[in-house]
């Protein structure tokens, strides 16, 4: 029975929109038996090879883009194909073209950002990530790597626009609320840093990770000259870990406030040192968070 | 919620930052690259559904139970009900229990498959986690499969007090009928396993398997610290900080995970199938040989000058335990670690293929650069050597697999950290244990046999030795020194201590030789393994072929004839040399 390629265009993306990518491919490619040169059986055939790991999907989709070179979407898929092998200049220039075609594809405008990232061209690929994520509102893929990219150039106050908009669409996207809370911490807005630290105290459910947030806590209260407030959360903080957790630190607070005990007492910057480091690898406790909660890997 | 927030972001343009190299990586690349960065090999965490898909075949997993909710036995409320807590995280995973179990196959290998997602709160051990958990060891109990459980957990789950905690007694003992009855259980320790899981069922495995850089320990690190005031080891409570604390079996790349696992599985299956076969049976798994046939008759041996004898057994191209294991056996896949201190690489031990019968392999290495010796500390094992050495002989006594040791060693390490972790009571040990495992034993001394250091490892139902192998109580310099007064007079006292094989096997030490290519082993190092490997096989046919009674009541009468009289045979005077 001879398929058409209507046929098989509409079957493939049946297929495809069902998540059936292997049925998709199979298809599409009998389609382009009849119509090798239909862009959009082309097109289908590279999307869902991509999604099988079929190694001619670069190939359908750079044939689409040859036959239509003015199709935004064709080379937009075809960056994310080259992508996903590897090959991040080739997908860099497939994004630029889509994005030249079709100035409205965001999509392509963020992985456009993180190609030039990814190439070591920070400043341009900021540039793009910051137009996709000024085009959308609320969380976005792009305004995430910004939170990252600005707290590399030390611009804590452009991370923390970012990281406010991540946790006003999401409250409880426990990364971007840790953040929030040591950025606003290093700007010295305390109250900010206390509202984000009381809230992971209240998201992270994780055994373990009861303590890092009373240590971001007891580093406001420490920035604040509040002694006494910080005292009481190092009580709590030494509740958590009886052996012992915070005691310098304890020793440093009644110190503050003119008790004198038989600790040796250590220095403010010790204190914020070793607090500082507790914050670092609550950091990298949760430095996963945002892949486990892909879409994809959704149960 | 997260979920409903990244639901509306632009998913395919997902990126992610590597937390260790700060490369972007494209999701479709990570997912391709099993979620390893292809920049840095970082280990991202998977979820465990991510996790069943990479290690079973396509298509075979079959979940069983359905997920049980998890109770709140409690009626616990902090902040909010537990309850609220429960069904914000099933929402969030889309699980009910953040747990799951089942049936599947690795390559066609039955399995029965337990895991732990660590998105549903933390990974925490609650009532229905244990369930899980337990179920499937029962199923594999009952089915005689293998258990693999993937753990990822903070801890115990603190909602549900005393319950959680029961968990790892419940879990616990679950593992503990399996090890009883000797059904195998792998167990794969993610990123990140902590506290009530890692002191319960997830080290309680057979073969404890983990993951470049997944962070392993009871308390957290920050929380230790903190109790300790003094800066950690670098890697602290890493897996390869567990794998040198003697702690991990093996440490792969999750690219290898599979196979690795495979691998297992398949010399298991190999070892339930003979369970049930009788000696002849069992026999017939071993390989057509094609190696020379050991020689058990003195005279038919060349006689050599035993201080030639000690220079060949120690000449640096001779080869070592993992050279003759290459040769002389079908597969080999190492497993390390005592399980208390450390791990002693003078000492590596693992399953092994010898034709169709899995055995345990146990042996000391030395190996032949500078810095391999140094690896190996010369070939002297530490007590951490011998502990590990004889948890594999527990191993293998579970699974009723026979045992072959490569003794090589010219004496277990005199050191000072040696003394203080019982370094005697190692050895000790492990000669009464030799001496009374429930399965076939076979030893030989390939190169050097120093004293109680090589015997620790040679207590075996039939010891052999290759002919120009040494075994002595004392090194020759040893004996020179202390007896003959004279340090040069090695040569004497090594003729005098009557190490050689000839002698040894007219004494009743030696079973049979090994022999070897003219000029000694490392002459031609292939023909050495298949002469081992022909001389394994004989000795391994007769002893399966004996029933536990018998094989027991001849290894003990094979120590015990050593010095009685009338059973020791006695050595002519040497002649022609004072």
């Amino acid at each position: 029975m001879t398929v058409t390629s209507d046929e098989a265009r509409e079957r493939s993306r049946v297929h495809f929109e069902a998540e059936e990518f292997d049925a998709s491919l199979r298809e599409a490619l009998s389609g382009l038996d009849s119509s090798p040169q239909d862009v959009s059986l082309l097109v289908l055939a590279g999307r869902a090879g991509v999604e099988v790991d079929s190694a001619e999907a670069v190939e359908h989709l750079r044939r689409a883009t040859e036959l239509a070179p003015e199709d935004a979407g064709a080379w937009h898929h075809l960056g994310e194909a080259l992508a996903a092998e590897g090959l991040t200049l080739e997908a860099g220039e497939a994004f630029r073209r889509a994005v030249e075609l079709d100035p409205q594809d965001n999509v392509a405008l963020t992985h456009l950002g993180h190609t030039s990232l990814a190439a070591g061209r920070d400043q341009e690929g900021v540039g793009y990530l910051a137009q996709a994520a000024g085009s959308v509102d609320g969380a976005s893929t792009a305004a995430i790597s910004l939170v990252d990219m600005y707290r590399s150039f030390g611009q804590n106050e452009e991370a923390l626009a970012q990281a406010r908009r991540l946790v006003d669409a999401a409250a409880d996207d426990i990364p971007a609320w840790i953040d929030v809370a040591e950025l606003s911490l290093a700007v010295g807005e305390l109250d900010e840093a206390r509202v984000a630290f009381e809230r992971l105290r209240d998201l992270d459910e994780v055994p373990g990770h009861e303590a890092y947030p009373l240590h971001g806590l007891m580093r406001v209260e420490i920035g604040r000259e509040q002694w006494a407030a910080a005292e009481a959360l190092a009580v709590q903080s030494a509740a958590i870990d009886p052996q012992g957790l915070g005691v310098d630190v304890i020793a440093f607070l009644r110190a503050q406030r003119g008790e004198e005990g038989q600790e040796p007492v250590p220095t403010r910057a010790q204190v914020e040192e070793s607090l500082d480091a507790s914050l670092s690898e609550y950091r990298r406790m949760h430095a996963d968070d945002r892949r486990l909660q892909a879409r994809e890997n959704l149960g | 919620m997260a979920d409903l927030a990244l639901a509306s972001r632009e998913v395919s343009a997902e990126w992610f930052r590597c937390p260790s190299c700060e490369a972007f990586v494209y999701h479709k690349r990570l997912k391709r690259n099993l979620g390893v960065c292809p920049e840095c090999n970082y280990h991202f965490r998977l979820r465990i559904r991510e996790r069943l898909a990479q290690l079973l075949d396509a298509d075979s997993f079959e979940e069983l139970g359905g997920e049980a909710e998890p109770l709140d036995a409690l009626s616990f409320t902090d902040s909010k009900p537990y309850a609220e807590r429960i069904r914000d995280a099933q929402r969030k995973t889309g699980m009910r229990s953040g747990a799951l179990y089942g049936r599947g196959t690795i390559d066609g290998s039955p399995v029965v498959v337990a895991g732990i997602d660590f998105n549903f709160i933390g990974g925490s051990m609650s009532g229905a986690v244990g369930d899980a958990i337990t179920l499937a060891a029962e199923l594999a109990l009952e089915s005689r499969t293998p258990l693999l459980a993937i753990s990822a957990s903070g801890g115990a789950r603190m909602q549900e007090g005393c319950v959680s905690l029961m968990q790892m007694a419940k879990t616990g003992q679950a593992v503990g009928r399996l090890a009883e009855q000797g059904v195998l259980f792998i167990s794969l320790l993610t990123d990140p396993t902590y506290g009530g899981v890692s002191a319960s069922y997830a080290t309680l495995g057979d073969v404890l398997i983990s993951e470049p850089g997944a962070h392993i320990g009871f308390a957290g690190p920050s929380v230790i610290e903190q109790t300790i005031h003094q800066q950690l080891p670098e890697g602290f409570q890493t897996a390869e900080f567990l794998v040198e604390h003697g702690m991990l079996d093996v440490l792969e790349p999750r690219e290898n995970l599979r196979r690795t696992i495979r691998n297992l599985l398949e010399l298991h299956s190999r070892a339930e199938a003979a369970r049930t076969e009788h000696g002849a049976a069992r026999a017939h798994r071993l390989p057509d040989t094609e190696g020379a046939p050991p020689i058990s008759d003195p005279d038919a041996l060349a006689v050599t000058d035993p201080w030639e004898v000690v220079e060949r057994a120690r000449h640096i191209d001779r080869p070592r335990m993992l050279d003759l294991v290459g040769v002389a056996f079908d597969e080999f896949h190492e497993l390390r670690g005592d399980r208390l201190f450390g791990e002693d690489r003078a000492i590596i031990g693992g399953l092994g293929r010898l034709g169709e019968l899995a055995v345990m392999v146990i042996g000391q290495q030395k190996g032949h650069t500078t810095s391999e010796m140094m690896e190996h500390n010369f070939g002297m094992p530490e007590p951490e050597g011998y502990r590990k050495a004889m948890r594999l002989m527990r191993y293998a006594e579970r699974f009723g697999l026979p045992i072959v040791t490569i003794v090589d060693t010219p004496g277990a390490y005199p050191g000072i950290g040696a003394e203080e972790r019982g370094q005697s009571v190692a050895i000790a040990e492990s000669i009464m244990l030799m001496s009374r495992l429930r399965v076939p034993t076979v030893a030989v001394v390939t190169g050097e046999g120093g004293s109680g250091g090589a015997l620790a490892l040679a207590t075996g139902d039939r010891v052999l030795m290759m002919e120009n192998a040494y075994y002595s109580v004392i090194s020759p310099e040893g004996c020179s020194t202390i007896l003959f007064k004279d340090a040069t007079a090695a040569p004497r006292a090594a003729k005098a201590l009557r190490i050689t094989s000839p002698d040894l096997l007219r004494l009743g030490v030696m079973d049979a030789v090994v022999p070897e290519p003219d000029g000694g082993a490392h002459t031609n190092p292939g023909v050495a393994g298949a002469n081992l490997r022909a001389a394994l096989t004989a000795s391994l046919a007769e002893l399966l072929s004996l029933d536990l009674d018998e094989l027991l009541a001849q290894r003990y009468d094979r120590f015990r004839k050593f010095g009685a009289p009338g059973r020791q045979p006695v050595l002519s005077p040497i002649t022609g040399e004072p």
